[in-house]
């Protein structure tokens, strides 16, 4: 082994790419929401411009999928020492990919359901509590990965 | 016919003249509820890690987090029901307000 390297190198990495996950992942996730329901947003406001406050909703679903990643990055990181252990380490990996990768699935959903609601909306005005319902259930997949990834990284 | 008349001419205007009001407000809210995701959760986490937990319940550090990122999950979905309430009021009086146009 090189002298400059030192001999527990491999601990911090795993829980620095945990961290990394987990901001990584939830912003993409939360970007493919944003720019899918975008796309409605823009098409309807163009015919139903007062229907603009509400159809930021899905974006501001989206947006909070991004900071779960960032609660859970922050926690991680805080918690980052210069001899932690390997169970600690493997832990905090874990974390940040479970709730990376629900990110991902929450705010993919929130995509979809946002684009296709809020052109419904734009023509059914009474579409908009059953929207609101489904973005609500997307919603709650990244939650899930959040709490997984919080009782994983706090854990002992 | 007066009624009729007024219709027309409100339907005649442009857009930007009937909207300019509500355009502002509009976007004023938006300005404040943005203001409040970006700063609240994070701001309540650490000032709540800080103060209330370890300062007033005087837990450890790994407790902490934990209980001060389940303040800033809630403080984010508080947000976010205000601002679907707020959505939600604005879209139905301005349909009202189009209905008696």
């Amino acid at each position: 082994m090189e002298e400059g390297v030192s001999q527990k190198w491999f601990e911090p990495f795993l829980a620095i790419v945990g961290c990394t996950c987990a901001i990584v992942f939830s912003s993409l996730g939360a970007a493919y929401g944003i720019g899918k329901s975008s796309g409605g947003i823009t098409a309807s406001a163009v015919m139903r411009p007062e229907q603009i406050m509400r159809s930021i909703i899905p974006i501001v679903m989206a947006g909070i999928i991004a900071i779960y990643g960032l609660v859970v990055a922050v926690v991680i990181a805080h918690s980052m020492e210069e001899d932690i252990s390997l169970h600690t380490s493997i832990l905090q990996l874990g974390s940040g990919i479970t709730v990376g990768l629900c990110g991902v699935a929450a705010g993919y959903t929130i995509g979809i359901t946002g684009d296709a609601g809020v052109r419904g909306t734009a023509q059914q005005p009474r579409l908009f509590a059953g929207l609101v319902l489904i973005l609500i259930f997307s919603e709650v997949l990244g939650l899930y990965g959040l709490i997984v990834g919080l009782i994983l990284s706090t854990s002992l | 016919m007066e009624r009729l008349e007024k219709t027309t001419q409100s339907a005649l205007q442009p857009p930007e003249q009937r909207n300019e009001g509500s355009l502002t407000s509009t976007l004023k809210t938006l300005l404040v509820f943005t203001a409040l995701m970006i700063t609240l959760p994070i701001g309540l986490y650490f000032s709540s890690k800080s103060y209330v937990f370890e300062g007033f319940l005087g837990m450890s550090n790994g407790d902490s987090y934990f209980y001060a990122a389940i303040v800033a999950v809630i403080a984010v979905h508080v947000v976010l029901a205000l601002f679907v309430y707020v959505a939600w009021n604005e879209g139905s009086r301005q349909w009202r307000e189009g209905k008696q146009d």
